[in-house]
């Protein structure tokens, strides 16, 4: 389901944005699709981010915790963005453990804080 | 009152219930056939060259000759009735020959049973009392079966003793610690991890650590088969004794597979650092220790 998760690759890391509730069918697309993409681009970063997500349950953020921890162990930063106020008072009610994973609150924001981390592949954009 | 410490070779008369009056016998009744050993050799050969085992290692006529005379000697020492170590020795030789050879034990066991079977003869063709070649046939069977015991035990020796080499050589195969760069040790891992091959696996790297002064180990696990809770808490060993020696662990080879694995059964590598390739791994190293890729560095 390559609309639901577009993942496209930025300076040395992933960006996967999810466009749709977080069905297991979602989720198992984003899973095999996220790390054969860690594993072939080496990318030292993934930045998953949540700005299209409407709602969220207990099943879908452990599917999506879930990812996210074989993304670290593959190497690769996980990193959340673009919670709505929605998502994130719904992830507190879901007593949601996102320590572990950063959260910022755009795909910006998660460019500087990885770039901070030196996990940025700086391109070569002398001239 | 016997000797308080017993020879090789009267442990093995002892164990075999060769007693110092079938020995006298033997050599009684060997004095007569000795003459006769021609004979015996000739028949012998009759039955040898019928099996395939003769084409296999004695077709070359000088071997063949080598190995006759050997047989006779062989069959002198027997019919001379004198055990000693020399003659226990002479017996363990002749296993080892086998073993290095790789003549097989069914082949060997049958040539004494001919061997017997013509000695019988040749004792029954003597001029002594039909009770002294009974009694001497009894002698001559305690010791062949002594004779065969001794080789085939050798035998068994040589190979164990070969299994166990290769045993090792494989260890040692499975371990190639390799410096790849100054400070960096890398080990790539192929097949299976128990704690046999962990055991090894530590002791190879921090000997190489302390050897090195390595501050960087990657562990590549993109070849081993099975990633479970056992294998990953093997891992975990090895990268904290190396931390213990001041060199920090990576793994790297895990593929989204092993990282499945690795989550769904809820294993904690946390302190480790992992990766899913090796060249992403050497980056990580390079950058680490400062190394610049731009321009060659020894």
């Amino acid at each position: 389901m390559p609309e639901t998760t577009a993942i496209y690759s930025a300076h040395g890391y992933l960006v996967a944005g999810i466009q749709k509730d977080l069905t297991a069918e979602v989720l198992s697309a984003l899973e095999s699709d996220l790390l054969a993409r860690i594993f072939h681009s080496e990318a030292r970063a993934v930045v998953v981010d949540l700005a299209g997500l409407s709602t969220i349950g207990p099943d879908e953020f452990a599917g999506l915790s879930r990812i996210l921890a074989m993304a670290k162990v593959m190497g690769a930063t996980p990193l959340l963005s673009g919670l709505s106020a929605g998502i994130a008072s719904a992830m507190v009610d879901l007593g949601a453990d996102t320590r572990g994973v950063p959260v910022v609150s755009s795909i910006d924001e998660a460019y500087l804080w990885l770039r901070k981390r030196g996990l940025v592949k700086e391109r070569d954009e002398s001239d | 009152m016997r000797e308080p410490v017993q020879t090789k070779a009267q442990l093995h008369l002892e164990l075999f219930r060769i007693t110092p009056a079938d020995l006298s016998t033997i050599r009684t009744v060997g004095a007569e056939m000795i003459s006769g050993l021609e004979t015996l050799k000739d028949r012998f050969y009759e039955w040898l060259k019928t099996q395939p085992e003769f084409e296999l290692f004695l077709s070359d006529p000088v071997t063949l000759e080598r190995v006759e005379t050997a047989q006779v000697e062989y069959w002198a020492q027997f019919i001379a009735g004198v055990v000693n170590d020399e003659y226990i020795a002479s017996r363990e030789r002749i296993g080892q020959t086998h073993a290095r050879i790789g003549l097989s034990l069914r082949i060997y066991h049958a040539a004494m049973n001919t061997f017997l079977s013509l000695l019988f003869r040749m004792v029954d063709e003597t001029s002594f009392q039909e009770d002294t070649k009974a009694q001497a046939k009894v002698a001559i069977a305690k010791l062949s079966h002594m004779d065969m015991a001794i080789a085939s035990e050798t035998i068994a020796i040589v190979m164990n003793e070969r299994v166990a080499a290769q045993n090792r050589m494989l260890l040692e195969l499975s371990t190639p610690v390799a410096q790849i760069w100054r400070g960096i040790l890398l080990l790539p891992v192929v097949g299976m991890i128990d704690s046999k091959r962990a055991q090894e696996i530590t002791t190879a790297v921090l000997n190489k650590i302390a050897e090195t002064e390595a501050r960087i180990f990657i562990l590549d696990i993109s070849g081993v088969a099975v990633v479970d809770t056992a294998v990953a808490n093997h891992l975990v060993k090895i990268t904290k004794s190396t931390r213990m020696m001041g060199c920090e662990s990576t793994i790297s080879g895990v593929s989204p597979a092993i990282a499945r694995t690795i989550v769904d059964l809820g294993i904690d590598v946390g302190g480790i650092e992992t990766i899913a390739t090796l060249r992403g791994a050497l980056a990580s190293a390079f950058e680490r220790l400062k190394i610049s890729t731009d321009s060659p560095h020894r």
